[in-house]
């Protein structure tokens, strides 16, 4: 039986890991805890000034990762050609996110697909709560609203025969208050591809709430209190002991 | 010395990176005389099995690596190396493989599996059959895996590894020196890591 997936995201800016707090660098700090070895997927993501572009700060990252963690790792921020990519699988990593760059120029995206196959890709997006209690998807870290309704947009996605949909939501990111499950069970239904949550998980209770949905393959953290052998340790014991199936080994 | 393929697309250094790890020697083969100073082969490969098959014929390495391991050079394929092992990939187009094992590689979506696709994430192996790759791992082992195709029409006697997703899927074979895996052993960490040493140390099939 497939396991339920803990994910842990590492945000970067100009090399150096720093945690986010809507969107915004909260603090930063080292790289040195790196033994994560009950997470079950890492990502790395870029969100460096210097462009969109893909920098090899964050190039050093990505190989410092594979050389010290025999875990897939998916990384994200400044892909916007085939090139890019391609410098990023050639060192080793499982997956790419997508995520401004499918709205900007859709093709790169379908052609990742069929370069690297669907399950190699996966498409990141942005949730914003309205006033009206309806949501919108940004772009650009959360910067800029995209012209097409959720629903329109998100049918585009999935046209794309996508491997993956990240669903994170910029209210939530990094408040610790819990996954906004109200966006989760709106959205989840239709999409028919493995999702993954992100945005607010800040104890085991809120990572059960949103992985005990049938819907839901993976729930994501950027908590640094999550990246210790002994917390991973616990957030898996805790999700066993409520009869969640998830990779337990040792 | 293990010769790794570089079949131009992905995972290479993953695989280098674990066989570091297990102190492994080895050599990236991208040429007929890195073959030749191979005593076995690692068949890698992420993406699509077009890109895949197209870069290996390019490179001329299709009928090399065939001709060694009909020869009887042992031959570990993973993911995407091993679809290759099979008859055909229907994935993008339709495309023949090595032929080592019979079997058709088809996408998930055309066999009736009512679950999600891509097939992603750690799911636990039924160990069908013994082999020296399985050696000191216990059944039920979780393994990464990331794939929407899948073999399909292989016989019993080669497969060797079960997983349940939908339906079982075959995901470990194995046809005398040949070996193959549809997850992932270089991202399963300390198992990952046991299975790819048992095929350099205890697999002499």
């Amino acid at each position: 039986m497939l396991k339920k997936r803990l994910l842990i995201s590492l945000t970067f800016k100009e090399g150096v890991l720093f945690r986010t707090k809507k969107f915004s660098p909260d603090y930063r700090y080292t790289k040195n805890f790196i033994d994560l070895w009950n997470a079950d997927e890492i990502i790395l993501i870029d969100v460096s000034e210097q462009g969109k572009k893909l920098n090899n700060d964050f190039l050093n990252v990505i190989k410092f990762f594979i050389e010290n963690c025999h875990l897939p790792i998916t990384v994200g921020g400044g892909v916007s050609s085939i090139e890019d990519a391609r410098k990023i699988f050639d060192l080793g990593v499982e997956k790419i996110i997508m995520n401004s760059s499918t709205y900007e120029n859709p093709k790169i995206t379908s052609d990742l697909i069929s370069s690297f196959g669907s399950s190699s890709i996966i498409q990141s997006l942005d949730f914003e709560k309205t006033v009206e209690d309806q949501y919108i998807i940004k772009i650009n870290n959360g910067k800029k609203q995209i012209k097409y309704s959720t629903d329109e947009y998100l049918d585009f996605i999935l046209s794309l025969n996508i491997g993956e949909i990240l669903i994170n939501s910029i209210d939530n990111d990094g408040g610790l208050m819990g996954f906004d499950i109200n966006l989760i069970n709106r959205y989840s239904k239709k999409i028919d591809v493995p999702i993954i949550v992100q945005g607010g998980g800040g104890n085991w209770n809120h990572f059960y709430e949103v992985l005990k949905l049938d819907n839901i393959s993976a729930a994501c953290t950027q908590n640094i209190y999550h990246f210790t052998e002994a917390s991973l340790k616990s957030a898996k014991k805790f999700l066993i002991s409520k009869n969640i199936k998830v990779r337990y080994d040792n | 010395m293990i010769g790794v393929i570089n079949t131009g697309v992905g995972n290479i250094p993953s695989i280098c990176s674990a066989l570091k790890k297990i102190n492994c020697d080895f050599i990236i083969c991208l040429s007929k005389e890195d073959l030749d100073r191979a005593s076995k082969f690692i068949l890698p490969g992420v993406g699509s099995f077009k890109a895949f098959y197209e870069n290996i014929k390019k490179k001329d390495m299709f009928d090399e690596i065939s001709n060694r391991v009909h020869n009887g050079t042992p031959i570990l394929g993973i993911c995407l190396g091993f679809h290759a092992l099979f008859e055909s990939s229907n994935e993008f187009g339709n495309y023949s493989g090595f032929k080592f094992i019979k079997g058709k590689v088809q996408s998930m979506k055309d066999i009736d599996i009512n679950e999600r696709i891509p097939h992603v994430g750690w799911n636990n192996c039924e160990i069908k059959k013994d082999s020296e790759i399985f050696k000191e791992i216990n059944n039920q082992t979780n393994f990464y895996f990331t794939h929407s195709f899948t073999p399909t029409s292989v016989e019993t006697k080669n497969i060797i590894g079960t997983v349940t997703y939908g339906k079982e899927l075959v995901v470990a074979v194995q046809n005398h020196n040949i070996v193959g895996v549809q997850f992932h052993p270089e991202k399963s960490q300390k198992q990952g890591l046991k299975l790819i040493k048992n095929f350099i140390e205890n697999f002499n099939a």
